[in-house]
């Protein structure tokens, strides 16, 4: 019970599983093989230069709100920069945030119909996901993070058991050549997907629900430890499993290899327990997302209640994910950007955020003791 | 109020999501398809065949509840269709089948011989791939006759079952290394692969023209057993298809293919076999033959070097197994004659594995996969690729060592000599 927090408050555990699922979600769908096409076998360590440039980035992001403690991200922008320039990096994060859902949403819809749904309609997978996402939000962030800390130890376990069953399939020499398509593009690909770690930011847009900064830190670098070993994890099994040839052509990789995973007529398709951690962690990382969303915008706005934007956003959520013209679009176009560019809403601001609040000797008033 | 309200709202969510919506399938809706043979067509490009399971009776009875059929069993008919592609035939062929053909439980990909020297084997497989419709984990073989005629060929032997015969048939694979259990992962893996070249399990129909009713009764020749190409074992009666041997592949035109035996001594280089009987001549007494049950002693050890851009490449295996017959009844028991064994078991392997490496090498085809130890040269993709393992490895310099161990010798520790009487020694 020593994580029970009071109202408006997380604990560290709910906190860490919503962080570390909202982050990893992505290494179920085209993450690793985009990643393949970009840095071939060197794949599995050029997440880990991912981490340590987003761990460089969660630095930033730690240090800001320490000066700050009592403070949001949001709140420490408009403090730094003015209502107008805070306002505008609020509303940038906001707009990443919101399309990363939309993209989540629609790559997690179109793959669903590539393999599980091909009959029914984008717009009902959709439909469906964005409903559970406004349920989740009615239910607020403490829910959510509850449910995220409910669901996360059968996830990780799922995970691992088809991590393991998935053994089968493994050839140690598809890790080779060791450098892939070269080690300067590894890093250099490597430090622009570091991205794919940004949802640390949500560290900052919930700072107030945690405890300290203290917590924040240890929250922050264990959330990115934890989603780093599970992607690590993944991209090595997709490795063994696909050689840089084949993965690179795979729409879902990981969903493939759980399907292949075959240990005679009694054991086999293990893809439905794939299926389970796919659409749970889908769920949460769009619901967060949207709550997220929400969190900044009426902030900006300084709206008191969310519950009456929830439809609204819900409905641009919706329509939003709709834009793109087919998985092609989603996979290529707006997934590989958010990663490539990601990066410069969420490590940026709070850099020079940081440099500003140094130079210009502000910090946060500490209010309570 | 309220709770109540939304309790019946949840519920009606429920019942309508539960229900299946676009994509619910009705069994009586759908009929599996056991078995795919591709053919190259005659009125269209393809020729595709497909076998399927129905139940016994069910027309009679009024469907598969009715009428005390349960277990009534199953029967196999087959359709085939000429069209210009898989999806295309599939579609057409539900002019005349009132249900839709379901491939999620296909467990056999049969391709015909002449198709797949053709070099249209990749052609097909890639739209089949795409549709994600066949799992990756069906098997795939290279029928030496029609794809067609091996289809209609393929009936339970054992049991009422398709998809059980197919199991256990593949599972021989462990019992025997005969062939490999290979499946449309592994080929689509390697007719795009940078380290190797694909393999694909040969199938055929034995007509039973190998098997000689009447002639001069067998002497004391030696053959050695299981070096068949699938379809030419001596033998009547059983099933009418038999698997056996493998074909070999440059990219996914089928150039060549291995026997039994040469199949067998491509597993044990690979370290993927498990067990099989190996039948050598007596060393001391040709005439007699030594069977003994062989396994797998250690991973295979793969030593490459490359002299400028040959590659010089070392192999070692190890392999143990146990006596079961000594037809002459010398006492290879004794551990000063064990060596003698060991020896010439030794001399068999190697003899068997330096003629399927030439015979490899002469088609250009790394099915030993010695690329996926030689890439370990390489730093980045680039060189690896530029390199173009594949069309290096008929220029490599390939030794091979063998060790065979003697572990048992079954239920006897001696051989004692058979006492005639004395007008039979005579």
């Amino acid at each position: 019970m020593k994580n029970m927090t009071k109202e408006g408050k997380i604990g560290f555990q709910e906190a860490l599983w919503l962080l570390v699922i909202t982050t990893s979600t992505k290494l179920f769908f085209s993450s690793p093989t985009m990643a393949v096409k970009l840095v071939g076998t060197a794949e599995w360590y050029m997440t880990l230069v991912s981490a340590v440039v987003a761990a460089v980035g969660f630095i930033f992001i730690y240090l800001l709100l320490k000066r700050y403690p009592e403070n949001n991200i949001m709140e420490i922008y408009n403090d730094v920069f003015g209502r107008f320039l805070g306002f505008i990096l609020s509303f940038l994060l906001a707009a990443v945030l919101l399309i990363e859902a939309a993209v989540g949403i629609r790559e997690f819809a179109e793959v669903q119909k590539v393999y599980v749904f091909p009959k029914t309609p984008i717009t009902f997978i959709i439909g469906a996901f964005v409903a559970v996402a406004v349920i989740l939000s009615f239910l607020g962030l403490e829910a959510v993070a509850r449910y995220t800390k409910l669901v996360a130890f059968s996830l990780i376990l799922a995970f691992v058991i088809i991590i393991i069953l998935a053994f089968q399939h493994y050839q140690l020499h598809r890790l080779f050549p060791i450098y892939g398509y070269g080690l300067g593009k590894t890093i250099y690909h490597g430090a622009m997907r570091s991205s794919a770690y940004g949802e640390v930011i949500i560290v900052a847009i919930i700072a107030k629900s945690l405890h300290g900064a203290k917590e924040i830190k240890k929250l922050g670098f264990t959330s990115l430890l934890i989603s780093e070993v599970l992607v690590l994890v993944a991209y090595l099994a997709f490795l063994l499993t696909f050689s840089y040839f084949f993965g690179r052509e795979l729409t879902a990789p990981m969903y493939v290899m759980s399907s292949l995973i075959n240990y005679g007529v009694f054991f086999q398709r293990t893809e439905s327990i794939f299926l389970f951690i796919w659409n749970l962690t889908s769920l949460i990382s769009g619901s967060v997302l949207l709550y997220m969303v929400l969190i900044v915008y009426c902030h900006m706005f300084r709206i008191k209640d969310k519950k009456p934007l929830i439809f609204p956003f819900a409905i641009i959520l919706f329509s939003l994910s709709m834009i793109p013209r087919g998985i092609m679009d989603v996979i290529s176009i707006y997934r590989q950007d958010l990663m490539q560019y990601g990066w410069i809403v969420f490590y940026i601001p709070p850099l020079i955020a940081l440099i500003t609040a140094i130079i210009r000797k502000k910090k946060g008033v500490v209010k309570s003791v | 109020m309220y709770r109540i309200a939304a309790f019946m709202l949840l519920g009606a969510v429920i019942l309508i999501s539960l229900t299946g919506c676009f994509d619910a399938v009705e069994l009586n809706d759908v009929e599996h398809v056991s078995i795919i043979g591709i053919d190259r067509g005659v009125s269209d490009k393809w020729r595709i065949t497909f076998q399927l399971p129905s139940t016994a009776g069910e027309g009679e009875k009024g469907g598969m509840g009715g009428g005390g059929q349960a277990g009534g069993g199953f029967s196999y008919k087959t359709l085939t269709i000429d069209a210009p592609s898989f999806f295309a035939g599939l579609e057409m062929a539900n002019a005349s089948i009132p249900r839709k053909l379901e491939l999620s439980h296909t467990q056999l990909l049969v391709f015909s011989e002449e198709l797949a020297r053709s070099g249209m084997v990749g052609e097909f497989i890639a739209p089949i791939v795409r549709g994600g419709t066949i799992r990756f984990s069906s098997n795939v073989v290279i029928s030496r006759g029609s794809a067609e005629e091996f289809v209609k060929s393929f009936k339970p032997f054992i049991g009422k079952t398709i998809s059980r015969e197919i199991a256990d048939l593949m599972e021989q694979a462990n019992e025997s290394g005969y062939f490999t259990n290979l499946t449309l992962y592994d080929l689509y893996d390697c007719i795009k692969s940078t380290y190797h070249q694909p393999i694909a399990i040969l199938g055929a129909v034995n007509k039973g023209e190998n098997f000689k009713e009447n002639g001069e009764r067998w002497g004391t020749e030696f053959n050695i057993a299981g070096d068949y190409y699938a379809g030419d074992i001596p033998r009547k009666d059983g099933n009418e298809t038999e698997i056996l041997g493998l074909a070999i592949f440059d990219g996914d035109r089928m150039v060549g293919k291995l026997t039994g035996f040469e199949s067998r001594l491509l597993s044990i280089a690979k370290g993927i076999f498990k067990r099989g009987i190996f039948t050598i001549q007596d060393p001391k007494s040709p005439d007699y033959i030594i069977p003994v049950d062989t396994r797998q002693a250690r991973s295979p050890e793969f030593d490459i070097l490359f002299e400028g851009t040959k590659p010089i490449i070392h192999l070692k295996i190890q392999i143990e197994g146990d006596i079961l017959a000594i037809q002459s009844r010398i006492n290879y028991e004794d551990p000063k004659l064990q060596p003698i064994l060991q020896a010439a078991i030794e001399r068999f392997i190697k003899d068997g594995l330096d003629r399927t490496i030439n015979k490899t090498q002469e088609l250009n085809c790394d099915v030993f996969k010695f690329g996926q130890k030689a890439v370990r040269h390489f730093g980045t993709i680039g060189e690896w690729e530029a390199y173009n393992w594949n069309s290096h490895y008929k220029e490599a310099e390939i030794t091979t060592e063998v060790k065979f161990s003697i572990r048992r010798t079954g239920g006897l520790v001696e051989s004692s000599q058979i006492i005639f009487s004395g007008e039979m020694n005579k």
